[in-house]
């Protein structure tokens, strides 16, 4: 019996990993075998050679992100096509490599095979991520949609002003006050970081201050206080009812919050790989410009 | 007519809808008296209940209308308005209002007894009283209509309003969330759950009660109404028998939607007999609509043509049928188109009747009804040797051979069936793949009835289901089993072979019962589990044309595993002495059956020594996948969320996804989405009234351009996977969007200058039948997280690690 699903690394029983050990292997020989009659370097015209392929190489890595929006392409897929880009990424690296025949210096040559050496490693950590992250993803979520998440916080919400109401004016503007405070996801950064920044305001010394509200923490502690005074039992046991849809809350938020963490994480890493890439493009192409224009 | 003035009228027409009003029209143009009686204040009465703004349709598009009242496709309001025109213009003798109880009599003198004590009397009678019965009331003190409706119009007719919804059914659940939106809505459930809902309807309106967005009061009934000026300001109050005493609502408008009184036991006392008791069959009808009672006359939906425009002919035919007048009906030339393949230059009815008369299978449908069946059937006339299904086709039609013969190709061997017998009929049944390929032979006629005729036939009709089954079971275990058993053996084992139909979750056969019978799934699918360290382990899934309970004939043992049926399903089972009666005379069918049983016990060990593959097995069924034929499955260790499978769906079906990625369950990092998993008998198909929905060969389940946009089909699928969506607007060439801004652009599908209000068309995955390399969510999945399988390929899963 075998299995039903294959990750991109396993596509095809790896065949593109086999194509890139082949080119690798094939370089690589053909670098130690390599007798110009002059050091390694680029200008050789097995630098030439590896030259053209690297630089033919990242123009089909770069029609990837092409490829993975033609929606209509037919002969192909994205898996097959993403598994090639992996496989044939790592390979470039040892071609370019050899390429340079190990001559760097301040130009722009080894500019853009710094830049290259930067696009592959953001994209090895995009395979970490695609391996890695997923799972994760599933465990944090709980069988639940985003658009569920919010809907139970919502009714919590709801039900939890309904019951603050009831109580005193004083705890539904504390409660109305931590809803509107509430955050799941600030800038990028506290987002990957899950970071909570919900505020709440309460009354200090007869003006109104704005306080971390870090996990409910002010509105519980104030809630907590008020049960602990709590005189008569029908007020006790609607401020433990609030606090119990506040921790239920809690939960959710903490749980909402990892899975944007976790979706930052997945996503972070094109940030860094797209832009690299078409940086990578731009100076290629002064690269290829240098080298004509001095020949 | 002799008897004519013992008479009131000369007709009298029992019903104000398409062919009521046709009917009296038609009488009306030929000076004939008549009288048409209307139950309700209004003509139409089914077509007045569609909601506002609904489009009709003119189906058959190619039956022409002959009537004189006028009929087109339009809005529900132009519709009723048109008749409404037509009625007035034509003179007829309409009365409102006049529920027909009871008709006594004979031809000549019928007499029409009136709710409230009036009597008509008419020499014949037209029943055109359509299908949907009068709605059921509540029967309390204070009911009168300006309080109390059976219908809701329009939802957005009502804001800021107490409004009381009686019933729990699909209608009354859909009618109460409409209306919670802007008003406060009381639901009254005369029982304790709502037993009759839909899945969806059943949990919507439970998540309003939670939510208390409606009032729900159980185990409660109205015990009165009582209108007029009181200090609440409301027109009426309410009071209601509920589980804690009684209470009183000041109200505004109470909808009862507690059903209809189905018409079935009102024709039955007028004298008319239907042929069965199912619930859907028709009265037995001559060919000038006259029923076995003489002198009265069925049309319309009750006489089992649901259409408004066949209803309006045969209100037309009626009449002139009554006049002595020889009509031909209007699908005359229709008929005539298709059987000019036939060549010869035949009355249509002559052929009609030489059809009849060539099948068996047709002989106990009536004349009626085989003119229904043929108009939608088609004749072919196949040259001697070309293929009339493929093995492996997915089309599910039925043949029936006029003349000629044809070949059965299994394997290398040719079986030929006979003129007068009929093919097809296990990809009908099963909903799967065609189990043969079928040559036509020499000068062969063949008609090809569609799936949905066919069904309404044996749903309808006892003895032609009885002949389909039969020849099922032969064919089956000839195929199966015993291809070279002589036909009286055969016919022996079929005689000891059973029919058995078991719900969603049925035991067919427990663990450690005897062992007695073999089932063979006819449609639907099975779940083999075995009680493996004091729990249950699924161990292995087995689709429509496999079978179970061989190991217990084989060996004559115990079962040695339970056999529940994943969907609803049915079997045909094989007795002992049956099978051993096949072994006897079929040369290596016990080693084949040995083999095969080796096999399946070795599987059995390898699922059990791994539970979570029979969990995964479990969990998939669970989700209605045993009756799948191909379903997405997402493996979420590998789904990085990046929802290019919905992008890619979207721009491939212009612009709306069909699938959810979201939404959906897992278990064990296996994501079953919400996407079509195209069904062996799709609950989409069900009710479509434009027949819309079809199953390609390739297997695929898509909805036509014909689609009307009710939105039954939404409604029936059990797995959300149908969507209403507004039709795309077509997009101009790029380079007109570039230059001049015309819209819509790329990826832009929706025109900015479209009808908001404009017919929206089910859609629904078509697994990109028109894309080559399959369905684009699979090919543009970068991570091999998405994919589609077979259920068949279901037990791979879990075999990862």
């Amino acid at each position: 019996m075998q299995r039903l699903h294959f990750s991109f690394l396993e596509y095809r029983r790896s065949r593109f990993l086999w194509v890139a050990v082949l080119i690798t292997v094939a370089a690589l020989i053909a670098y130690a075998r390599d007798d110009a009659g002059e050091p390694p370097s680029g200008g050789t015209t097995l630098g030439y050679a590896l030259g053209i392929l690297g630089a033919l190489l990242i123009l089909w890595l770069l029609a990837y992100g092409l490829r993975r929006r033609s929606y209509h392409a037919s002969w192909t897929t994205a898996q097959g096509w993403l598994s090639a880009h992996v496989y044939l990424g790592l390979a470039l690296v040892v071609i370019v490599t050899l390429h340079t025949g190990f001559q760097f210096g301040w130009n722009v040559h080894t500019f853009a095979y710094a830049l290259l050496l930067l696009v592959v490693a953001s994209g090895c950590w995009g395979v970490w991520a695609y391996l890695q992250l997923p799972r994760l993803i599933t465990d944090a979520r709980g069988g639940l949609t985003r658009a569920d998440m919010a809907q139970q916080i919502l009714e919590l919400d709801r039900r939890a002003l309904t019951l603050a109401r009831a109580v005193s004016m004083d705890v539904h503007r504390w409660v109305s006050s931590a809803i509107e405070g509430a955050r799941t996801s600030g800038g990028a950064w506290a987002q990957l970081r899950a970071k909570d920044m919900s505020t709440m305001v309460i009354d200090r010394n007869g003006t109104a201050a704005s306080v971390p509200n870090v996990d409910q923490y002010t509105l519980t502690e104030l809630l907590a206080d008020l049960t602990s005074r709590a005189s008569d039992a029908k007020l006790a046991s609607q401020l433990q009812d609030l606090l119990a849809l506040v921790s239920a809350k809690v939960t959710l938020m903490q749980r909402m919050r990892r899975d944007l963490r976790l979706q930052g994480l997945v996503e972070m890493w094109l940030l860094f790989h797209v832009p690299l890439s078409l940086a990578l493009l731009a100076a290629l192409i002064a690269h290829v410009f240098a080298v004509l224009y001095y020949w | 007519m002799a008897d004519a003035k013992h008479a009131d009228f000369k007709i009298a027409i029992v019903g104000a809808g398409p062919g009521g009003l046709s009917a009296a029209a038609q009488a009306a143009a030929a000076g004939i008296p008549h009288v048409l009686l209307e139950s309700t204040p209004a003509l139409a009465n089914t077509i007045q209940r569609y909601q506002k703004g609904k489009h009709v349709m003119a189906e058959p598009s190619r039956l022409p209308l002959r009537s004189p009242l006028p009929f087109e496709v339009g809005t529900r309001e132009r519709v009723l308005e048109r008749w409404a025109e037509g009625a007035k213009s034509s003179k007829m003798n309409l009365r409102y209002k006049a529920e027909v109880a009871a008709i006594t009599g004979a031809i000549g003198a019928f007499r029409l007894e009136l709710k409230g004590k009036e009597t008509i009397t008419a020499e014949r009678v037209v029943l055109a009283i359509g299908l949907q019965g009068n709605p059921r009331k509540l029967g309390v003190p204070g009911e009168e209509p300006r309080t109390v409706h059976y219908t809701l119009d329009d939802p957005a007719d009502h804001s800021g309003e107490t409004i009381i919804i009686v019933g729990a059914g699909d209608a009354a659940i859909e009618n109460a969330l409409a209306l919670a939106e802007a008003n406060s809505v009381v639901l009254v459930n005369r029982k304790d759950e709502f037993s009759r809902a839909k899945e969806g309807n059943l949990t919507a309106i439970l998540r309003a009660i939670e939510k208390r967005q409606i009032e729900c009061f159980y185990n409660a009934s109205v015990a009165k109404i009582v209108s007029g000026r009181n200090s609440s300001g409301k027109p009426c109050i309410v009071t209601l028998n509920t589980a804690r005493g009684a209470a009183e609502l000041p109200t505004d408008l109470i909808i009862a939607r507690l059903g209809a009184v189905a018409p079935r036991a009102f024709v039955e006392a007028c004298g008319i007999r239907f042929p069965n008791d199912e619930p859907d069959a028709i009265p037995l009808l001559k060919h000038n609509y006259e029923s076995n009672v003489p002198g009265i006359y069925v049309i319309g939906a009750l006489g089992g043509y649901p259409l408004i425009k066949q209803s309006m002919n045969q209100g037309y035919e009626v009449v002139e049928h009554i006049r002595g007048n020889r009509v031909k009906p209007a699908d005359h030339d229709l008929l005539a188109e298709k059987f000019a393949v036939l060549g010869a230059n035949t009355e249509v009815n002559i052929t009609l009747a030489n059809l009849q008369r060539a099948v068996p299978l047709f002989s106990h449908v009536n004349p009626l009804q085989f003119r229904e069946l043929m108009l939608e059937s088609t004749v072919h006339r196949p040259a001697a040797g070309s293929v009339v299904f493929e093995h492996n086709d997915y089309t599910n039609t039925l043949y029936a051979i006029f003349s000629g013969t044809v070949e059965v190709s299994a394997g290398p061997k040719r079986i030929p069936i006979k003129r007068g017998s009929f093919f097809g009929e296990m990809g009908l049944l099963s909903g799967r793949r065609r189990t043969a390929t079928v040559l036509a032979g020499e000068d062969c006629v063949l008609v090809e009835v569609p799936r949905r005729t066919m069904n309404k036939l044996i749903a309808s009709n006892t003895q032609v289901k009885r002949l389909i089954d039969e020849a099922f079971i032969a064919r089956a275990v000839q195929s199966r089993f015993a291809p070279n058993t002589p036909d009286a053996v055969l016919k022996q084992v079929v005689a000891g072979a059973q029919l058995h139909t078991y719900p969603a979750g049925a035991v067919v056969f427990s663990e450690g019962d005897d062992g007695d019978r073999l089932h063979l799934v006819r449609s639907g699918s099975l779940t083999v589990s075995r009680q493996s360290r004091n729990r249950e382990v699924v161990v292995s899934y087995v689709p429509a044309g496999k079978y179970v309970g061989e190991m217990g004939l084989l060996g004559g043992t115990k079962r040695s595993a339970t056999v529940r049926a994943a969907v609803a399903t049915e079997t045909v089972s094989i007795d002992a002495a049956g099978f051993a009666l096949l072994m006897q005379h079929e040369p290596g069918l016990r080693e084949q059956m040995q083999a095969e049983m080796r096999q399946r016990l070795a599987a059995n060990a390898r699922m059990e020594a791994q539970p979570d593959t029979g969990d995964i097995l479990s969990f998939l069924m669970a989700q209605g996948l045993g009756e799948a034929t191909d379903v997405l499955l997402i493996d979420e260790s590998l789904c990085v969320r990046c929802d290019n499978c919905e992008t890619a769906c979207a721009e491939t079906h212009q612009g709306t996804s069909r699938l959810d990625r979201e939404a959906g369950p897992t278990f064990a990092n296996v994501h079953v989405p919400t996407s079509c998993r195209h069904c062996e008998h799709p609950h989409c198909m069900k009710e479509c009234p434009p027949d819309a929905i079809h199953r390609s060969p390739n297997g695929e389940i898509f909805i036509a351009d014909n689609c009307i946009g009710c939105g039954n089909c939404e409604r029936n699928c059990p797995y959300g996977v149908i969507q209403m969506a507004s039709v795309p607007a077509p997009q101009p060439p790029i380079w007109q969007w570039l230059l001049f801004g015309r819209g819509p652009g790329p990826g832009e599908h929706k025109d900015p200058n479209a009808d908001p209000l404009a017919t929206k068309k089910a859609v629904k995955c078509d697994m990109c039948s028109g894309l080559k390399g399959g369905p684009a969510c699979v090919r543009a999945c970068p991570t091999g997280a998405a994919i589609r399988i077979r259920p068949e390929r279901f037990q791979q899963l879990g075999d990862a690690d």
